[in-house]
């Protein structure tokens, strides 16, 4: 009897602890709803030093506001940009969250249905205060948010030229290779520069009527060899003659040859907007004089400037959590986070709820006045990356080494987009049908 | 009688089973030792083979798609660029006379016992401990238009003859071999002084004590004893040519300026990865095995040939 009893105490007692936990887990599920984690792909470092930093805070406080999101941040390298996310897209799995540069970099995935329209989840009233969407509107839908407008301006050093006699920075090509005679003859390279990207191509935008004219070069319902197109190199052949890079050019990276600005060394070069700054700090802002493209180009679009969100940000189309991504994404544009970005990489951001009475220093100002005002092409964009890479690198290497003229540049470039068409047969049909919208 | 042919056939039947135990024994024996192997070499070697030459012939991101075909081996084969690729991995070919001159005769200087010899071998062998991207930019520095090169050569009275080493096409590809030949040659000094320091003294003092001079000895004494490892350097040198040169290339030039020193490597890891065209990338790595897979049977045959002659 003693036996039976302790033994129905036993169990009584394992059926009270295994009820017991049973219910206590429950209570611990329901008290603790699992979280959210979001992977988010980052790059703006590059172009905005302090990005990262920026990000890294907005991710914190973000976090501590919204218990059941955690926000894995990874950082892109620049090398390996494109080419990660198009193998993650082509796989559709990767980051709920993604950055790519905007345009082509980033309507090639939509076209491959990797993104989600941030259009479809963000309402209106918050994406129509951000800058030059229409970089990377398609369909009549928005597929990517700006964080920030960068620009590629020209820079002059000012004591440089007032020592050759240059009066003012040049506007048109003629005054450019006049500048750079003049600077010569003192012994001054007239133009600090390297060899290994694209940038001299965006001259080839002052002779287009409009965005549609490059989309059907690269479409191939025109050829790159056709004058409209071609005529750019030869301003750069020009340039060459001139004497107006430095004697390196050829062989040294565009990093270096800009060193040869920021040491007092050559009196222009071209840069992005957070090099120039930086180059200001080096050699004092009031000795850096900023300016506009000399024009060279007949075309509609020969004086819009070269302003870009850079790189854009959008929810990918396998995510589990696109609304929980897209929210996490618009809250990058509340006024804190603006401030926060302005203060700590000192480049505007793209949102015109940011007050522009915080910039003030003069160069800042001409800066986001270039970069807001008029049309706005970057030129790069518009390229398939297999079409700048062994089209637009090898042409500007041909003429800025002095190897060959605007002819070969551009058969080099029509040839690189021929090799393209044959190979992505898909991606061409999208570029075929595409109807692009400047920036203004 | 009976009992007497019972207990034969079960002498018989104990003895056949006695004999064939072993043989099951060695059987199972060898399969133990050979799948393990088979399975290793299938999966390592035997599978990407496959896999490479199956992405190939077909196309998409993935290189599964569509029907098999030889459509990119066509494409690749017609295109400019591949064909140029081509044309600068045989010129590269060039450097491995030169650094195999040149790790022979630093071997034969070191082993004719300078003073110091142990140290010289550190300080040539130290080029090769070396990462390429550490030497690639290192030689950009040196090879600069303003670099030290231009200014020695500027210095000693000889500045016509500085070069825009990297910027000029004409000059891109042979600084690369010339890079190469550097880091290479340290290789090739050890392993030839480590055959030399092998050999007994006996041998080069045999071919003295007969009359022979500095350069007999090295003709009909050395060079014959360093055969086997000459032909091992080469046939390395020749792959390293052939199929690994990236590293020197993307430290340096990435091919440029133009393509003029762009390799059958960068072709691939550009269309591989940077443009997504894995079909097109393993077309060409097929064809780059090719010429290397006979390199090493050429390698293979002639060892074969030189263990028969000395048994």
């Amino acid at each position: 009897m003693r036996v039976r009893r302790s033994r129905s105490i036993v169990v009584g007692a394992l059926v009270a602890a295994l009820t017991l936990a049973l219910v206590a887990g429950a209570a611990a599920r329901i008290e603790a709803p699992q979280k959210t984690t979001l992977t988010f792909w980052f790059w703006a470092e590059l172009d905005a030093p302090g990005a990262n930093k920026w990000l890294a805070q907005a991710v914190k406080s973000y976090e501590a506001s919204h218990a059941g999101i955690s926000i894995k941040v990874v950082e892109q390298p620049t090398d390996t940009f494109i080419a990660t996310f198009t193998a993650a897209a082509a796989a559709k799995k990767g980051p709920d969250i993604a950055a790519q540069w905007a345009t082509g970099p980033v309507l090639a995935p939509v076209w491959n249905g990797a993104i989600t329209a941030i259009s479809d989840l963000v309402p209106k009233s918050e994406t129509s205060h951000w800058l030059n969407t229409s970089e990377n509107t398609y369909g009549g839908k928005l597929w990517a948010m700006p964080v920030y407008l960068i620009g590629i301006p020209w820079v002059y050093n000012k004591d440089l030229f007032a020592k050759a006699g240059v009066a003012a920075p040049p506007r048109t090509w003629n005054d450019f290779t006049g500048a750079c005679k003049k600077l010569r003859a003192k012994g001054i390279t007239p133009f600090g520069f390297g060899n290994d990207f694209y940038w001299t191509t965006q001259l080839m935008l002052q002779d287009l009527n409009s965005l549609q004219d490059i989309v059907d070069a690269v479409a191939g319902k025109a050829k790159f060899t056709d004058a409209k197109y071609a005529n750019f190199e030869t301003a750069w052949k020009q340039a060459v003659d001139a004497k107006c890079f430095n004697d390196d050019v050829a062989s040294l990276t565009v990093p270096k040859g800009q060193d040869l600005f920021a040491t007092g060394k050559a009196a222009m070069t071209m840069g992005t907007d957070g090099t120039v700054r930086s180059w200001a700090k080096t050699l004092g802002a009031s000795k850096v004089g900023v300016m506009r493209w000399p024009v060279y180009g007949k075309g509609a679009l020969r004086n819009a400037y070269d302003a870009t969100q850079s790189t854009s940000y959008f929810v990918t189309s396998w995510s589990q959590h696109k609304q929980e991504g897209a929210d996490f994404l618009r809250s990058l544009h509340s006024a804190a986070n603006l401030a926060a970005w302005y203060a700590l990489t000192g480049v505007p951001p793209a949102d015109d709820r940011f007050p522009v009475s915080k910039i003030t220093s003069a160069l800042d100002k001409t800066l986001y006045k270039l970069n807001t005002t008029g049309p706005q092409v970057w030129l790069q964009n518009f390229f398939p990356p297999q079409v700048d890479l062994d089209g637009n690198v090898p042409a500007q290497q041909l003429v800025l080494g002095g190897r060959g003229d605007g002819k070969a540049a551009a058969a080099l470039r029509e040839r690189a987009a021929a090799r393209w068409r044959a190979t992505k047969k898909d991606e061409l049909k999208n570029w075929q049908t595409w109807k692009p919208v400047i920036a203004k | 009688m009976a009992g007497s042919g019972i207990s034969t056939d079960a002498a018989r039947r104990e003895m056949e089973s006695a004999s064939l135990k072993p043989r099951a024994r060695r059987g199972l024996r060898w399969w133990a030792l050979v799948v393990p192997a088979a399975l290793f070499l299938g999966v390592v070697f035997l599978y990407p083979l496959a896999r490479l030459v199956q992405v190939s012939l077909h196309s998409g991101p993935n290189g599964n798609e569509g029907p098999a075909t030889l459509d990119n081996y066509r494409f690749v084969l017609d295109d400019p660029i591949f064909r140029q690729a081509v044309r600068h991995n045989l010129a590269l070919l060039l450097a491995v006379p030169i650094a195999t001159l040149a790790a022979i005769a630093i071997a034969l200087a070191l082993h004719a016992g300078i003073r110091g010899w142990k140290a010289y071998r550190t300080v040539v062998f130290m080029p090769y401990m070396l990462s390429v991207p550490v030497l690639g930019s290192t030689f950009l520095f040196l090879y600069g238009l303003h670099g030290v090169v231009n200014s020695i050569l500027g210095d000693v009275g000889l500045g016509g003859l500085a070069q825009d080493w990297w910027g000029d096409p004409h000059w891109a590809l042979p600084s690369i071999g010339s890079l190469v030949v550097y880091h290479e040659v340290g290789f090739g000094v050890v392993l030839m002084l480590a055959r030399l320091l092998a050999l007994p003294p006996e041998l080069f003092d045999a071919a003295r004590v007969d009359g022979a001079r500095w350069w007999q000895v090295q003709r009909y004494v050395t060079l014959p004893q360093l055969r086997s490892v000459i032909t091992t350097y080469v046939v390395l040198e020749l792959i390293t040519m052939l199929s690994w040169v990236f590293a020197y290339v993307y430290s340096t030039t990435k091919g440029g300026p133009n393509f003029a020193s762009y390799v059958l490597e960068l072709y691939i890891f550009e269309n591989g990865f940077t443009f997504q065209l894995p079909s097109f990338a393993a077309a060409v790595a097929v064809l780059l095995l090719i010429p290397t897979t006979l390199v090493i049977m050429l390698w293979l045959r002639r060892s074969r040939i030189a263990e028969v002659n000395l048994e």
